[in-house]
């Protein structure tokens, strides 16, 4: 045996003994952010250890771990329409590949790194990143054909993963194949499912009276020698922890199809065109649409700069105790950056730039931000105050010829894209 | 006359219904009544608006996370309400049904939504207005219902049916103007008093008997600190006071809060 052989048997020797014990599973992040508001609200100081770890536990049953994920069983939701495990085992895990070849943690390879394995928008890369990654556990999405409120359909969490969001740091993925991209988009739902699963725990662990009965606990351990009263008490808590998980879930499930239905876009002649873009441009200056009031007068998005989106706002508020701020800072909240609402001049759209991702903006709003959805005017009540499906397509005329129009000159913009039209 | 009869005899079946199941349960009423006053001298906070000037500018603005009368020192918009028992259905005294379905109305007047503090039911519809003459959004994050945010045009309305309970007062905000706000409580039942501007609160026609009631101040949340009742020193932990209601009125009477006890400090 000759001695560079003897080194790379070594080498292998100890690649294995690394993988086999050097580095620890993989392990979720605790939602301390929430649990420090949560406790706020119920007027105490903090929650105890003892609830904090309960939350663990229970999320681990039914959740699962980041290597090993499970698809929580509970009776009044229909989870298999959302999730499928193979799939999320394809997802989970560390970056590798199984014995058919098929790969594994792709999650891992693809996303954690900004979006941190909790799915808390907490990776590494992050703190580099303006805008910063998405965190899942709100449960909130912005771009989306649904309302404010609902959950994104499955094919606009998708489109999100294939397109990327434009603008930001988020790459498309249509490398991967579509069985992947699918492994991914469910594992995106399950991290959501979870931290708002644990939000809710959290919540629940709060709301708990400590003062009169300080060991209460969200479901109780019972012993062997339990009475049968105990361990009725027992699965009457589990049933209500099962409940709030099925709240969260069926908010998934119901969603799936629950797309705004958008008028088609009307045809228009290069001369209509000119003129629905002259009514957008009133509409956006208007009080019903009222765009300019935050995408400021030029549409530079430069109208509203002090207020913060949702994932911020819901710790910080306003943002002017500067006490605050640090308290969650130091829990893990990325150091807060204020919300800029679209430059319009720019031609980017983070929501996709066909007219029908514009139209849903208008129409929607944009979930977790200032942006309002419109206020529509009813039918048959003609002096009802809102905008009309053809009102919002002039506005989407509008915003598109804006990277175009120039800001010194704005009068001869529509002359400008008309001729442009012609050649 | 044939309908007369028929009229009078339902009237007569419907008495001996109602009549018979209210014996029969004997359900009485009482009012709670509370007075909040801060004891130490307050200030409101002037706001001047940074959009809009022209015709928010004309309004005087002030923050209303602590409202107090200079006169009376009576605190505004504190807000009692009964705590409601998961699964336990608290008995509504029949006044109440008048009101069930009614629209309440949260409004964009002068640059400030009115009512600033507001409770309604699950039964009620919430209507947000805007009287003014500009576009105002309205922005609210629930527990338990779907959030909203819409934009509300000048002279329009928006209506939101709110189905489920919040066990919370909740924020309601215009990302616009961000001085302007509210906070909504969302209940099953109709028991939450809002204080005047006097201080004065009272809830009316509750069931008799031992109930807890969350005792709540936008700029504190639960009010959990040290506060006076009559003078006498007294701690609602996690702002839960336990009040036996007795038939007719239970005045609690003058509860002189502290500036620790609203976070002034």
């Amino acid at each position: 045996m000759n001695r560079s052989l003897l080194i790379l048997l070594a080498a292998t020797a100890g690649g294995v003994a690394l993988a086999g014990c050097g580095s620890p599973a993989a392990e979720y992040r605790r939602y301390e952010t929430f649990a420090h508001k949560a406790a706020q609200d119920a007027g105490i100081e903090k929650l105890k250890a003892s609830q904090l770890s309960e939350v663990d536990d229970l999320l681990a049953a039914f959740y699962g771990t980041p290597d090993e994920p499970a698809i929580p069983a509970v009776e009044d939701a229909d989870i298999a329409s959302v999730l499928s495990l193979p799939l999320l085992q394809m997802a989970a895990g560390p970056v590798g590949s199984d014995e058919q070849g098929r790969p594994r943690g792709l999650y891992r390879e693809h996303c954690a790194h900004c979006h941190g394995i909790t799915g808390d928008g907490n990776g590494p890369t992050a703190a580099f990143l303006n805008p910063y990654p998405r965190d899942y556990r709100p449960g909130k999405f912005k771009f989306k054909s649904t309302p404010v409120g609902g959950k994104p359909t499955h094919a606009d969490l998708k489109k999100v993963l294939l397109e990327g969001v434009a603008g930001t740091a988020m790459p498309s993925f249509k490398l991967l194949t579509d069985i992947e991209v699918e492994a991914l988009t469910q594992y995106v739902i399950y991290l959501s499912l979870r931290g708002e699963t644990e939000r809710e725990l959290i919540r629940m662990q709060a709301e708990l009276d400590l003062d009169s009965e300080p060991n209460a606990r969200l479901v109780n351990i019972v012993t062997e020698n339990a009475t049968d009263e105990e361990r009725q008490l027992q699965q009457e808590q589990m049933a209500a922890v099962k409940e709030k998980i099925a709240t969260v879930v069926n908010k998934w499930t119901g969603a799936m199809d629950a797309s705004v239905e958008i008028p088609p876009r009307p045809e228009m002649t290069p001369e209509e065109l000119v003129e629905s873009r002259k009514l957008g441009r009133t509409l956006f200056y208007g009080s019903i649409a009222n765009c300019v009031k935050c995408h400021g007068d030029s549409a530079l998005g430069d109208g509203q700069l002090t207020d913060y989106d949702d994932w911020t706002k819901e710790f910080i508020g306003e943002g002017k105790d500067p006490e605050v701020v640090a308290q969650y800072v130091a829990l893990g909240l990325p150091e807060p950056r204020n919300i800029r609402p679209r430059n319009l001049r720019m031609g980017i759209y983070r929501g996709g730039m066909r007219p029908i991702d514009i139209y849903w903006r208008i129409r929607n709003g944009i979930e977790g931000t200032p942006m309002p959805a419109a206020t529509m005017k009813p039918d048959g009540d003609p002096n009802a105050k809102g905008l009309t499906p053809d009102d919002i397509w002039h506005i989407v005329n509008y915003i598109e010829s804006l990277p175009y129009e120039s800001i010194s000159n704005p009068n001869d913009a529509a002359e400008r894209a008309l001729e442009r039209m012609r050649m | 006359m044939y309908h007369r009869l028929t009229l009078i005899g339902c009237a007569a079946v419907a008495a001996l219904v109602f009549g018979g199941a209210a014996s029969a349960m004997a359900q009485q009423w009482g009012d709670l009544e509370m007075d909040f006053v801060l004891g130490d001298a307050f200030k409101a906070e002037k706001i001047v608006p940074d959009k809009d000037v022209a015709f928010c500018g004309k309004h005087p603005l002030f923050r209303e996370n602590v409202v107090v009368d200079p006169a009376t020192k009576g605190v505004k918009n504190v807000a009692v309400y009964l705590l409601a028992t998961p699964g336990k259905k608290v008995a509504v005294h029949p006044d109440y049904e008048k009101t069930a379905k009614d629209e309440v109305l949260l409004d964009n007047k002068d640059c400030r939504y009115e009512p600033h503090v507001l409770a309604l039911r699950t039964s009620n519809t919430l209507v947000l207005g805007n009287s003014d003459p500009i576009g105002h959004n309205m922005k609210a994050e629930f527990f338990n219902n779907p959030p909203f945010n819409d934009l509300i045009p000048a002279g329009g309305k928006v209506k939101k049916t709110l189905k489920a309970a919040e066990s919370a007062f909740v924020p309601v905000q215009c990302s616009i103007h961000g001085w302007m706000g509210s906070y909504v409580l969302i209940k099953d039942d109709p028991y939450v008093g809002i204080s005047d501007e006097k201080g004065h609160l009272v809830i009316k026609n509750l069931p008799v008997g031992e109930h807890t009631f969350i005792v709540w101040q936008e700029n504190t949340g639960y009010i959990s600190k040290p506060v006076k009742v009559n003078g006498k020193a007294t701690t609602w932990a996690r702002g839960r006071m336990k009040v036996t209601i007795k038939p007719g009125a239970n005045k609690i009477g003058k509860v002189e809060l502290t500036p620790e006890a609203l976070k002034l400090k």
